[in-house]
């Protein structure tokens, strides 16, 4: 495990996943643009609902934390984020998203080959820390481990179901069986040190909620439970570099608006409290947070929702970001439309190629396979 | 398939079309049983999805012709606690306008004023008097007792409104009067009941005290014609040749799930697994079989593909959307005496098919 | 009772040719004798099919899934939880890592499930004519791109992988073979589908389209010929490498981990004499894989394999869930069940690539195993289960039991399983610190813990994690 001293200055990021593709005309609204209200006739969010944030944009009253962080200047907005060729396909763009590989399938993910970068003897088997319960690919590359939180923190570890005295014994018992053994062959000795690095791990994690207090109350949502968790293991200086959550679905095809709202009210809740959280134990200069969704949504509501479509938003916020809009949003015109579809005018991986560059100090290209502009908002 | 079927000095005339696929609000999402209010009101429940999505009743007004549809509300979503639904099935109106839903996993009946305000609830899991095995089909008898398809115990109970336990009938097997996995359950003019008995593939007929009067229907299907287009894995089968090849003989059925009976005596039941609602006379002799014939979108459906400018150009570059004219696993299927009205809920697709009995029908010249 | 050893081997051919078995059907199959067995695998006609109706009473968003998990996910876990045919299904999933197709680019679970039907159908048939249906397949067609694959302008994904991955392995072929063969197969594609607004989804259909295929001469592995894509089947089958590809992949599923499939074309198989046998079979019997898999499990090369096989994570859940029990009918819940593979890294119905997942140890990492020994704890240690009940119940027979009795007693129920000396002390010393364990006195409580929690302490171990 890296100093403790180096790894608190170290940045960090959090990236918070949208799935489902989020509708990005109702997250950044072109309020004064009348092709909104054309388009928009049942899932349109009417004037009396909308915080400008200036002449032409507004967020929906129910993202409003983000105001603070947008008149605070800390809150970055990415127009028009995606590619050319954007699939309509939840997963084929989000794994497009992950691996930087829109043309095959790719393998890598960006995070995972950030990871190997930062930790390339595999020293600290907490670099990554992923909160639920699948491997989120962009943080997949093989051999660089990942910490894959599935529930609560204070559960985190091996036999959760056992525990009270039980389970000090019993994971003695494991520490013990997988020590490793002359003579029983590569593929055991192999598993000998995953075990034994999964109990570190372990043993590293359950640190956090014990040394964890503060006064910052964070909503009843999954999401906010994740972004707890997050900042408890950051706060704990356990040299973890990448933190990875997500909030569904944002596949909102019926009964968008009331579903829109629960979801950016639980979100803008939780990454506040998050942030507070940050600040209040002074730990919220190194750390900024990435909020991306697969796709945007059809301009043209479907009476109820709307469905699949192409460009959309994203969303860089922290105590280091220069806050503004960056790129702009691509043009409603029926003419300018693919498939329904707002034209990408920002390649995703030019936010990525930023946040390496200028955040995490990495050579972007062999990361995100290729150079591309750099909109600069960071400081 | 022809848009008219007549048959046996029957006509059935292929209305329109209502829904799409909507997890929530206009539209619906597996729908596993409906029933009809008062005033042109239909509540149906849509099964949903184990992302725990979908899952609710809703109230919609379904006019009396092609656009007229309004969806009012959903209510009964998924969730813990009084009002919220985990599987919710089947579904029922008395005569006060309370709406009864059976939920097949909690084994409870939830009631419901007509806006879709929870009153209250009964039901608790086992096999005892009153108790509940994965309840599916409800119906309401006219002294305003609810009689419930006690599915998983095979057999019916009958309820007072509050819940009290007033009688039960059935048994599990494939004797007369016995069940085997009952789903949906209708009552005619006279009180007598009618039950799809799913596994035994037949539907019973039992007189309003729940004695054996009447079954019919016998198991059968057929394997995919060769050449055909499969829907699904399990049909239905669009064959180049015949519309009606990949449906089996009149009579027989494969998983029937509901039955409604028309004030004619005429009995319609969803042939789930067979893709049709077949339609029997009173006797139980088999008359006609309809298979889905939605030509025209829905309103709501043209609304969706309005909005998708490449599912409205894919659609024109298909061979032939017969495919998706036809039922899906029709799960259940009311008749509406006030439009004349055969409504079928076509499971799979999210939709409803309405067909009107035509009793004034004058045939044309046959030289046109 | 049946010998021990005739268990332990019975329970091995399970594990393999299906997903394990309870010891109440270990015995009844002891009974009727291995080679019956093995017949009986041969033959799932012989047994009922999977309920599919009742799935769909219950679960009917499992029939046309879509593109979001996890309902394709649920249809087939219901399949594999749930059938009595269980190397039909075991070949299923053999045929879906050899033939990988991701829904990460299908966007399509219905399509994927009816690809997964082709296996199961056929999967225990010839060869030849699955790879023919394979390569008539729409869902594989789109995956590797071969409706863009046209007459005046080739693509030559399929053609590529249809010799690297799906028949000859890498270095059987030349460039030139690639470019022949993926001629071959222009003009092979699927219709138009209804898209799935606004009813929800519609299968796709083959479609041949003659104006579109190159019916030029082409040269391929050394033949001449105006071929078209049956032709280049033929003759790929006939190439003694595919027979060896093929031998090589089963003994990799069913008999021991060998390395990965890329590493195949440089380090040669660990029992060479094993894949001749099986070649020879497959030669045989001209393609038909049932006597190359009679071959297999009547070897002794695969009786002498227990635990040299790590087992998938799919094996690890089906495995589980099948010796717990209650399965018989959907429940809430199924969804997240389902996604237990994902969690372990075998996301199915999604590899990775279409190079399939890699196998052996490479299932095996920090995350992984936390998740596979955490599953697996979770359900044997729930005492509520019919299958944990089942042996509970068999060890309470015995009225009170040593530490020493308590540690063979789980194993032997649970497997057998077969620990090392090192493992067994281990298991062994903590059984001690609970002493001597008895049913009798108010005790049964504790008593029926102790069984689950040595269980889970079993499921723990690496041993475990091998089938």
């Amino acid at each position: 495990m890296p100093e403790t001293q180096t790894a608190q200055k170290d940045p960090v990021i959090v990236v918070l996943q949208l799935t489902g593709g989020n509708d990005y005309l109702n997250t950044v609204i072109p309020y004064n643009n009348p092709l909104y209200r054309d388009n928009r006739k049942a899932v349109g969010i009417p004037d009396n609902q909308i915080m400008h944030l200036d002449k032409d944009y507004g967020i929906p009253h129910y993202m409003a934390p983000l105001k603070q962080f947008w008149d605070d200047n800390k809150l970055a907005i990415l127009h028009g984020v995606g590619w050319k060729e954007s699939p309509r396909s939840h997963f084929r763009a989000m794994d497009i998203w992950h691996t930087c590989e829109p043309i095959k399938v790719g393998t890598e993910g960006w995070l995972g080959r950030v990871a190997r970068e930062f930790d390339p003897k595999k020293e600290n088997v907490v670099t990554t820390v992923s909160f639920g319960p699948s491997l989120p690919r962009s943080l997949a590359v093989p051999g660089v481990p990942v910490a894959c939180v599935a529930g609560p923190l204070e559960k985190y570890g091996f036999l959760p179901t056992i525990q009270g005295e039980q389970r000090k014994q019993v994971l003695e018992r494991f520490a013990a069986m997988y020590k490793p053994a002359i003579g029983t062959g590569p593929v055991m000795d192999y598993m000998a040190d995953t075990g034994i690095d999964s109990l570190k791990g372990e043993d590293i994690l359950k640190v956090a909620p014990q040394k964890y207090s503060s006064t910052v109350q964070y909503p009843n949502t999954p999401i906010a439970r994740k972004l707890k968790g997050i900042a408890q293991t950051h706060l704990a200086d356990l040299g973890s570099r990448i933190f990875y959550c997500d909030h569904s679905t944002f596949d909102t095809h019926a009964g968008q608006n009331p579903g829109h709202q629960n979801l950016w009210t639980a979100v803008t809740e939780g990454v506040d409290a998050f942030m507070k959280d940050l600040r209040e134990h002074d730990h919220a200069d190194n750390v900024i947070l990435l909020m991306f969704s697969e796709f945007g949504r059809r301009v043209r509501d479907n009476g109820s929702g709307t469905d699949h479509g192409a460009g959309g938003v994203a969303f860089v916020l922290g105590e280091k970001v220069k806050g503004g809009h960056y790129g702009e949003m691509p043009s409603l015109k029926p003419e300018h439309l693919v498939q329904g579809d707002l034209n990408p005018n920002m390649d995703f991986r030019s936010v990525y190629s930023t946040i390496l560059d200028k955040w995490l100090k990495l050579n972007p290209a062999p990361i995100v396979n290729g150079t591309f502009e750099q909109p600069a908002f960071l400081h | 398939m022809p848009l008219t079927t007549v048959q046996e000095g029957r006509v059935y005339d292929w209305s329109h079309a209502v829904g799409r696929n909507a997890a929530r609000g206009p539209g619906f999402n597996y729908v596993q049983s409906m029933c009809l209010g008062k005033n042109g009101f239909l509540y149906a429940t849509n099964r949903g999805n184990e992302n725990n999505f979908g899952m609710h009743v809703n109230k919609v007004q379904l006019g009396r012709g092609p656009g007229e549809e309004e969806h009012i509300a959903d209510f009964f979503e998924y969730g813990e606690g009084d009002g919220k639904c985990t599987w919710p099935f089947g579904i029922a109106v008395d005569d006060n306008y309370d709406v009864y839903v059976s939920d097949d996993w909690t084994n409870t009946i939830s009631v419901f004023d007509s806006a879709g305000n929870f009153l209250r609830k009964w039901g608790k899991p086992g096999s005892g008097d009153g108790e509940l095995n994965r309840p599916a089909g409800l119906a309401v008898e006219k002294n305003g007792n609810i009689i419930v398809v006690d599915s998983g115990n095979n057999r019916l109970q009958v309820f007072k409104p509050d819940g009290t336990f007033v009688g039960k009938c059935g048994g599990t097997g494939s004797g007369d009067g016995q069940f085997n996995q009952p789903w949906g359950i209708t009552l005619d003019k006279d009180g007598n009941i009618y039950v799809a008995d799913w596994k035994n593939h037949r539907v019973q007929k039992l007189s309003p005290e729940g004695k054996f009067l009447m079954k019919f229907g016998q198991y059968g299907k057929v394997e995919e014609p060769e050449g055909s287009y499969a829907v699904t894995m399990f049909g239905p089968y669009v064959a180049a040749q015949s519309e009606t090849a990949g449906y089996p003989k009149p009579g027989t059925l494969n998983h029937p799930t509901d039955v409604a009976v028309d004030p004619d005596g005429d009995i319609y039941v969803t042939d789930w697994g067979n893709h049709r609602v077949c339609v029997f006379d009173s006797e139980g002799r088999p008359i006609c079989n309809l298979i889905g014939d939605a030509q025209v979108l829905s309103k709501w459906g043209q609304q969706t593909v309005d909005a998708n400018p490449d599912m409205a150009k894919a659609r024109r570059r298909v061979k032939s959307l017969e495919p998706q004219y036809r039922f899906c696993f029709p799960t259940a299927v009311e008749f509406d005496p006030a439009t004349d009205s055969v409504i079928v809920a076509d499971s799979q697709r999210n939709r409803l098919q309405i067909y009107k009995k035509v009793r004034d029908y004058s045939d044309f010249q046959a030289n046109l | 009772m049946a010998h021990q050893d005739d268990i332990a081997l019975m329970a091995h051919l399970m594990r393999r040719a299906g997903f394990g078995a309870g010891r109440d059907e270990l015995e009844e199959r002891v009974k009727k004798g291995y080679e019956a067995t093995v017949e009986e695998l041969l033959h799932p006609e012989t047994q009922p099919e999977v309920d599919a109706y009742t799935l769909l009473r219950y679960q009917p968003a499992s029939l046309l899934p879509g593109g979001q998990p996890p309902m394709g996910n649920v249809n087939w876990m219901y399949y594999l939880v749930n059938t009595q045919r269980p190397l039909e299904e075991k070949m299923a999933l053999f045929w879906h890592h050899v033939f990988a197709t991701g829904n990460s680019k299908v966007d399509n679970y219905d399509q994927l499930l009816e690809q997964i039907n082709l296996f199961r159908e056929k999967g225990m048939g010839n060869y030849r004519e699955l790879l023919l249906d394979v390569a008539k397949n729409p869902t594989m067609i789109f995956w590797l791109d071969n409706q863009q694959n046209h007459g005046t302008a080739v693509n030559e994904n399929w053609g590529r992988e249809l010799l690297e991955l799906f028949s000859l392995g890498a270095g059987n072929y030349t460039e030139k073979d690639v470019r022949e063969c993926s001629r071959a197969f222009t003009g092979w594609t699927f219709e138009t589908k209804i898209p799935r607004a606004p009813y929800g989804r519609f299968p796709w259909k083959f479609e041949y389209r003659p104006e579109d295929h190159d019916d030029g001469e082409k040269e391929f592995l050394g033949h001449k010929g105006r071929f078209n894509g049956e032709d280049i089947i033929d003759i790929v089958v006939q190439q003694p490498a595919c027979g060896k590809f093929i031998c090589r992949h089963l003994y990799n599923f069913f008999v021991a981990d060998e390395p990965q499939v890329p590493a195949w074309p440089i380090e040669p198989p660990q029992d060479q004499k094993a894949i001749d046998t099986l070649v020879g079979a497959f030669r045989d019997a001209k393609f038909d894989m049932k006597p190359v898999l009679r071959t297999l499990f009547n070897s002794d090369f695969f009786k002498n394999a227990r635990f040299k096989h790590m087992k998938s994570p799919a094996e690890v859940v089906v495995g589980t869930l099948r010796l717990v029990g209650g399965h018989e009918l959907p429940k809430p819940g199924i969804g997240e069940l389902s996604m237990q593979p994902t969690y372990m890294g075998q996301d199915l119905l999604n590899p990775p690539s279409v190079e399939g997942w890699h196998t052996g140890k490479e299932w095996i990492n920090s995350g992984s195993l936390m998740a596979r020994i955490n599953f697996v704890a979770e359900k044997v240690g729930d005492t509520s289960l019919p299958g944990v009940q089942a042996i509970i119940g068999r060890l309470k027979q015995r009225g009170s039991l040593s530490p020493e009795q308590l540690v063979d007693g789980c194993l032997d129920q649970i497997g057998p399983v077969e620990v090392g000396a090192d493992t067994k002390q281990e298991l062994t010393s903590q059984a001690k610190e609970w002493g001597q364990i008895s049913w009798d006195n108010g005790n049964a409580q504790i008593a029926d813990q102790r069984v689950a929690q040595m269980l889970q302490l079993i499921a723990a171990t690496r041993e475990y994690q091998f089938g």
